[in-house]
């Protein structure tokens, strides 16, 4: 019952006419900051902060989450129409999303977009209100060593990105762990690979990676492929097919309930989770030749994913005051400055604000698949223009965003840098999200490795006495051997049956 | 499929790896009681890279009888005069991106980042794509306002605006 009228509270509270007015703004204003490539959530909602000040918590908190909502979807469009991910977590919703945008299928890859993140956006939220406290408790059962063999796990969808050879993704994979130790080591804070240069204490900034990677090399790469035609598409065209759902359906749950399991362990964050969804997805497709290519099911997945882990990182947040991403830091921030204490007790003693917050983020979702779902053939439309009008505007756009998220020029360096680099992979077939994943885990394994060596006083052997992280190393054999077992014993089994037949 | 490229791609590949793992033995690989040190990771991606440009390498000699097909296996003919001569454009258009990119990075502090970007927009649109000098002109302004409008004023970035500080209060 307690449930059941906290959640009439949650609404009242988040029905009012100026909270939601504020959702809307906030919504709107993300999903423009999405569509700037480099400025994520975490900077949108860092960078707008000040202009809350002067509204009551709640009213502020409700914006902050719209704007935390909008800039997950406005990457996703970037993501798709122009290969440029506006954050690190719409980096897998690039792979398939923009070749269905040259194959004319922007309007029905946006949509999917918008709509699996709606569903999986709807069922985490359903989670995170029943279950807050349970799914808290279970995050604290993950230290270190599981954490690390989650991140192993993790690793074993390079198979699914690595395209034509698997050699050379495991190659991209490693040179990726490999640039994440350029910097301050996180042990000691001794500096590694650095040559006495000032701006590599800092390592090598993500974004100006992704951002050289995706955007400036696939400008340069259509370039020296010729004439890009303009893509022009029937309206019909655009809209999403009783078939495109039906591929979807399961991938947008399997992949919503699995990013909403990483986004409630402290640190794994989204974009882990969009790339766990993408693998899960291909994993029990019964397209798998399509992914990478275009399917459907490869926007589905990641988006659906990457929503639930936003869903999911408030749970930590809430409920213990430990941010699950980077966003929710600064949302974590935001309570401190309104006075608000995340913790154990922020359910007791201030009910109308949580059940008020998630509430609106019930209402957050609605107004961006209202405000979004109809402007999809108008973002789809972009492609109509000439590519050579288009691709100026995108590395200017590229540079700008690789400059602000570092506010210096060595974002821009940087990216110039990985552009090149980019371009060569492409051109000699290097696939670039081994590359991404490498650079995105590399980090978080080599610190939870450094605390479970720590912990174990130097003996990794106390992975044995973790049964979780057993158990997901094994998946993580599982996924890496399982199909090979299993043609090995089909193999088997054949042979057997031709002797007994013999 | 392109031997010459993956031969040298896994040489630099090789090269890195040899370089990461070879550094990061000053870096201490295993303390004391052999618990993980700043080396350790860096040492162990340093190997796989070796590892796997190696096999690279192997890889693309093994198939090196394939060379003349392409992924499909069939035989793809000569190139033809046109052809060459449209690889080559695209070949120099890239090239010519290359440099202007590395010379508006290289200005930005100097002249301010949305004046030499604006630039860079009209430069390619002007010489790489041979669009209309006064289209080239409107767009690149256009682009460098919208930018100055929503990054600068909205966001407020603080882009370098080098020689043009003074003209707008910077």
């Amino acid at each position: 019952m307690d449930f059941f009228a906290h959640l009439i509270t949650g609404f009242g509270t988040a029905l009012t006419p100026i909270n939601l007015l504020y959702c809307f703004i906030g919504v709107l204003l993300g999903t423009v900051i999405g569509l700037l490539p480099g400025l994520g959530s975490a900077t949108g909602v860092a960078l707008l902060l000040p202009l809350t000040l002067n509204l009551s918590p709640i009213t502020a908190l409700i914006m902050l989450a719209g704007i935390y909502y909008g800039a997950q979807y406005g990457a996703t469009i970037t993501s798709v129409l122009i290969a440029t991910p506006g954050d690190s977590a719409s980096v897998v919703t690039a792979i398939d999303g923009y070749p269905m945008a040259r194959q004319g299928r922007a309007g029905p890859a946006l949509a999917i977009g918008a709509v699996s993140s709606f569903v999986s956006g709807i069922i985490s939220l359903i989670l995170l209100m029943a279950l807050a406290p349970f799914f808290a408790s279970l995050a604290l059962h993950f230290g270190p060593p599981e954490i690390c063999a989650l991140i192993v796990l993790g690793f074993t969808s390079i198979v699914g990105f690595s395209g034509t050879s698997r050699t050379k993704g495991l190659a991209m994979a490693s040179l990726g762990v490999a640039i994440t130790t350029i910097g301050l080591d996180p042990q000691s804070g001794s500096a590694r690979f650095t040559f006495g240069f000032i701006n590599l204490f800092g390592g090598i900034g993500f974004l100006p990676v992704v951002i050289g990677l995706f955007a400036v090399a696939e400008v340069l790469h259509q370039v020296r492929s010729g004439k890009v035609e303009p893509i022009r598409t029937r309206f019909r065209d655009m809209i999403l097919k009783r078939e495109d759902w039906r591929r979807c359906r399961t991938t947008i749950l399997g992949s919503g309930l699995l990013g909403f399991f990483i986004g409630v362990l402290p640190g794994a964050g989204a974009t882990l989770a969009s790339f766990l969804g993408y693998d899960l997805a291909r994993h029990f497709s019964k397209h798998k030749d399509e992914f990478g290519k275009g399917a459907i099911e490869g926007v589905a997945a990641p988006e659906a994913a990457n929503s639930a882990a936003v869903n999911g990182a408030f749970v930590p947040t809430l409920t213990l005051g430990i941010p699950g991403s980077g966003t929710t830091a600064v949302l974590l921030g935001a309570f401190i400055v309104f006075g608000i204490q995340p913790g154990p007790l922020l359910f007791t003693n201030e009910p109308d604000l949580v059940w008020g917050l998630m509430c609106s983020f019930f209402i957050g979702s609605v107004i961006l698949l209202l405000l979004n779902l109809p402007l999809v053939p108008v973002f789809a439309s972009l492609l109509r223009f000439r590519y050579a009008l288009i691709y100026p505007c995108i590395l200017f756009l590229s540079f700008i965003g690789a400059y602000a998220i570092e506010n210096r020029m060595w974002g821009v360096w940087l990216t110039l840098a990985f552009g090149i680099i980019g371009y060569f992979m492409k051109r000699y077939e290097y696939p670039t999200a081994p590359l991404i994943l490498g650079i995105v885990l590399g980090g978080m394994f080599e610190k939870t490795l450094i605390q479970t060596s720590s912990m174990g006083g130097g003996d990794l052997a106390i992975f044995l006495n973790r049964p979780i992280a057993m158990v997901l190393f094994a998946l993580a054999a599982l996924i890496l051997y399982g199909p090979r077992l299993v043609r090995l014993f089909v193999r088997l089994g054949h042979k057997g049956q031709d002797s007994f037949s013999k | 499929m392109k031997p010459r490229g993956d031969y040298v791609g896994a040489l630099i590949l090789v090269a890195i790896g040899a370089a990461f793992s070879t550094l990061s033995i000053d870096y201490c690989v295993l303390g004391e009681e052999a618990r993980i040190s700043p080396g350790f990771v860096p040492f162990i991606a340093g190997l796989l890279l070796v590892a796997f440009g190696a096999m690279i390498g192997w890889e693309t000699w093994k198939s090196r009888v394939h060379v003349t097909t392409n992924p499909t296996g069939e035989d793809t003919g000569p190139e033809t005069e046109t052809d060459k001569q449209a690889r080559h454009n695209t070949t120099k258009s890239v090239a010519l991106i290359f440099g202007l990119l590395l010379i508006a990075v290289i200005l930005s502090p100097i002249l301010g980042f949305l004046l030499t970007f604006s630039i860079l927009v009209f430069a390619i649109l002007a010489v790489v794509e041979r669009e209309h000098f006064w289209f080239s002109l409107v767009i690149s302004l256009s682009i460098g306002l919208l930018a100055w409008l929503i990054f600068y004023q909205l966001m407020g970035i603080r882009l370098p605006l080098g020689i043009i500080a003074p003209l707008i209060g910077g």
